[in-house]
């Protein structure tokens, strides 16, 4: 079985996919002969120059709009944010044009364009390189929205974000982006919309996005110990959201955790607690609980860092907890 | 649960007490709580209150949590303008927090006592529904007394038969009912005894056979009945011991028990046993330093066996049989309160030393009296072992509503005869004594399961590789 890190899977999906279809080009700041400031486009420069991978001055709003432009014309641009930080630079173009051209142009222009970023808090990396922001972006009508939290699913989603014909939000948590794991040599594209039952529990359900996979699968191990079965539900896309497999799940346990490194909120555990309480309100044993990264901005400092996100100890209480429910 | 022991008061008449300080320590049908203060205020326990040590109804009161000013003869006085025959509370901590305000209480405005509702989650009020549970009366385990979904199971498995309604016609043959009036059996009773089920002649001949009654006490010469007064001790029977009881009477009157008897090589079973000691004293890890007993080994076993034969992982439940999907073993276990069965959940999906891991610390648990309900109930097959006392074989009671329970005894050295009819060897043998339901299963399909659990208990490494 091959083994790739998270970084060397979207790459792989990337070169794929330019090989396969001329009219995916790269923009973003340090992605030309430099590979990228996170690795996502090593290789590729020498292969296909500067057409297709485009170095940009610092001007997010500008070369959104001209992406957005050339995916109207027919081409399929990738946008390569670095930090995800820097979109906020570009949401005029984003959610005014971007998510709207569709609906505008009754389906007659489509929008192919993908939005890629590095997330997450970690490494001291402060308060303008650590967002992560994707609730905001799920809140809104027209983007799809990709976290996916191990190498496997994100060349899976990577390639399914290339194919699609709606804005796509990709985004790669910097902690998972040297994680390694098994991708298969094969041709092989993920569905959105589709969660992975990551571990399956009878006592309560627990889903967790992006870099909290990983940690939660650490805390049900844990209590597992305990012999407390945890079932982990990584959604992987949080637009679409697969409500299916979580509600399914809660049909089984009656208790639900959701675990996000983004503040509460409205955010997506608001909106999956929502539609849990909505939608099978008999299912619930206990209150919807969520564990969520604190609702400040990110601290420099080490100590204060690790003391804003939520980690295996951590989860492994709040799970402890809605079971004393 | 519909009454407890109140064991002993933790704070006097007259003491301060703050919401979460401990009042009083009741024991219930299982397990022993210490019950806590919901209100601030001073404590007042009422002369009439019942003793220490005597048997109360959910419900009953206590003692009251007088505020501020608040004295005892108003909060009296105003019950009993506003309510004489004043609702039973619900918990017996609400039994103490009368809810009567200092302020606003005198006698001539009385204030009405007020009875906390049962909280109670969706997903519990949806499973009561299905299974038919009322649960106004239900004390929740969950947070701030909220009934969760294992209330409503335990509460089910809680429930005994209801007894016919009463002045409802009975169900009787009226060949039955002419016995009964010749033979004196009171028709009543029998009908509780077997909810459902039309009388017959049979169960009025049996019915007098069992109550053969010893001589009546006023036949008894009355010193002799005074000198052995002087001669016996006294034991509440109330709490676990009541529990027992209550089960063990429940079995012998609802089931028809037969017990099958097998003699088991173990030598190689004991080989085993001896190399996981060994390997447990090499191991440097905690998990791996746990040996499997016996028992534990004979847990893992059943649970092999009855998922080939599942019509003994099964309960009677009116007129169904239900098969359990899951197989919890419940081991009988000797404690200083009595006899509780800890049980270890899942059987099927665990591995020996996982069963070893769990079923130790449900022991401990149960042994220090801190196991909570739900580790002492839902068993789907119980396993009792009195090995250790040197007993060969016995005819273990079923666990009620459980179909089966083995009983193991002493593994000892024997002198055995071979297969081959010439040689005789001698061996590590153990009596297993199968008892079931007769009404659940057949003799046939029993015996199938326990020669099964003969099987694999003398070829031990074939179901450790599988």
């Amino acid at each position: 079985m091959r083994e790739l890190t998270y970084t060397a899977a979207t790459r792989e999906a990337l070169a794929e996919e330019m090989a396969r279809d001329a009219t995916i080009f790269v923009v973003g700041e340090g992605i030309g002969p430099r590979g990228g400031n996170f690795a996502t486009t090593v290789g590729l420069y020498e292969q296909y120059g500067p057409m297709r991978l485009r170095d940009t001055p610092i001007s997010e709003r500008g070369f959104v709009g001209l992406c957005c432009g050339a995916a109207m014309t027919g081409a399929r641009p990738v946008v390569d944010f670095m930090f995800l930080d820097f979109i906020l630079d570009a949401v005029g173009e984003l959610f005014n044009q971007v998510a709207k051209v569709q609906y505008m142009s009754n389906g007659r222009l489509k929008m192919p364009l993908v939005l890629r970023g590095c997330i997450g808090i970690g490494n001291s990396a402060a308060t303008h390189h650590s967002g992560s922001y994707y609730p905001i972006f799920a809140h809104i009508p027209g983007f799809r929205v990709a976290v996916p939290s191990t190498p496997y699913d994100a060349k899976g989603l990577f390639k399914a974000a290339i194919r699609s014909d709606d804005p796509v939000l990709f985004l790669e948590h910097r902690s998972l982006l040297a994680t390694k794991g098994h991708v298969p040599e094969q041709e092989y594209v993920l569905p959105f919309g589709q969660a992975a039952v990551v571990r399956s529990g009878k006592d309560l359900t627990v889903v967790a996005i992006a870099s909290m996979v990983r940690k939660t699968l650490n805390a049900a191990e844990q209590l597992a110990g305990d012999g407390i079965s945890v079932e982990v539900i990584d959604p992987r896309t949080i637009a679409p959201l697969d409500m299916e497999t979580i509600l399914q799940s809660l049909h089984k346990t009656g208790r639900l955790l959701i675990v996000d490194e983004t503040f509460a909120p409205c955010g997506i555990g608001a909106e999956i607690a929502a539609q849990a309480m909505d939608r099978a309100f008999d299912d619930l044993d206990a209150p919807v609980k969520r564990l969520n990264g604190a609702h400040t901005p990110t601290p420099y400092s080490p100590p204060l860092e690790a003391a804003v996100v939520p980690n295996a100890e951590s989860i492994a209480q709040a799970m402890r907890d809605l079971l004393a429910e | 649960m519909e009454q407890g022991t109140l064991v002993e008061w933790l704070k006097q008449t007259g003491d301060a007490v703050h919401a979460g300080d401990l009042l009083y320590v009741v024991e219930s049908d299982k397990t022993t709580n210490e019950v806590e203060a919901m209100d601030d205020g001073v404590l007042y326990i009422p002369a009439d209150s019942p003793p220490p040590g005597s048997v109360v109804p959910v419900g009953a009161r206590l003692a009251f949590i007088l505020q501020g000013d608040e004295d005892y003869a108003n909060v009296i006085a105003s019950q009993s303008a506003e309510a004489p025959t004043a609702p039973a509370l619900a918990a017996p901590q609400a039994a103490v927090t009368p809810h009567n305000r200092a302020s606003s209480l005198t006698a001539s405005t009385p204030v009405p006592l007020s009875v906390p509702a049962a909280t109670i989650s969706p997903r519990a009020r949806r499973v009561a529904q299905e299974l038919g549970v009322a649960w106004e009366n239900l004390r929740g385990s969950g947070k701030s007394g909220r009934i969760v979904e294992r209330d409503i199971y335990a509460a089910r498995s809680a429930a005994t038969p209801e007894p016919p309604h009463p002045g409802a016609p009975l169900d009787v043959t009226p060949v039955a009912r002419r016995i009964a009036a010749q033979l004196g059996v009171d028709l009543e009773a029998l009908a509780t005894a077997t909810p459902g089920k039309r009388i017959t002649r049979q169960d009025v001949e049996q019915m007098a056979r069992a109550s053969q009654k010893p001589p009546a006490p006023d036949q008894r010469n009355q010193q002799e009945a005074a000198a052995a007064e002087s001669s016996q001790t006294h034991q509440a029977f109330s709490g676990v011991r009541r529990t027992i009881a209550d089960r063990m009477a429940l079995s012998a009157r609802t089931t028809a028990p037969v017990t099958l008897m097998t003699e088991v090589d173990v030598t190689e079973l004991v080989h085993l046993r001896e190399q996981l000691k060994a390997s447990a004293k090499a191991s440097r890890s905690p998990a791996g330093a746990v040996v499997p007993s016996y028992t534990d080994i004979f847990v893992k076993l059943c649970a092999l066996a009855l998922q080939e034969h599942p019509a003994l992982n099964a309960r009677l439940e009116e007129d169904i049989i239900v098969q359990e999907q899951g197989i919890h073993i419940g081991i009988a276990v000797d404690t200083a309160r009595g006899l509780l069965v800890a049980v270890v959940r899942d059987v099927q999906g665990k591995s020996l030393r996982q069963v070893a891991a769990d079923s130790r610390q449900v022991i401990e648990r149960a042994r220090a009296g801190k196991a909570t309900p739900n580790e002492l109930q839902g068993s789907t097959f119980t396993i009792t072992n009195l090995g250790m006392y040197a007993i060969d074989a016995f005819t273990p009671i079923i666990n009620p509503p459980e179909c089966a329970i083995l009983g193991m005894g002493r593994i000892a050295a024997r002198q055995v005869v071979m297969e081959d009819r010439r040689t005789v060897a001698i061996r590590d043998m153990l009596t297993l004594s199968l008892t079931f339901d007769h009404r659940i299963v057949d003799g046939a399909p029993a015996a199938r399961f326990l020669q099964q659990v003969k099987q694999l208990a003398e070829s031990p490494y074939l179901w450790l590789i599988s």
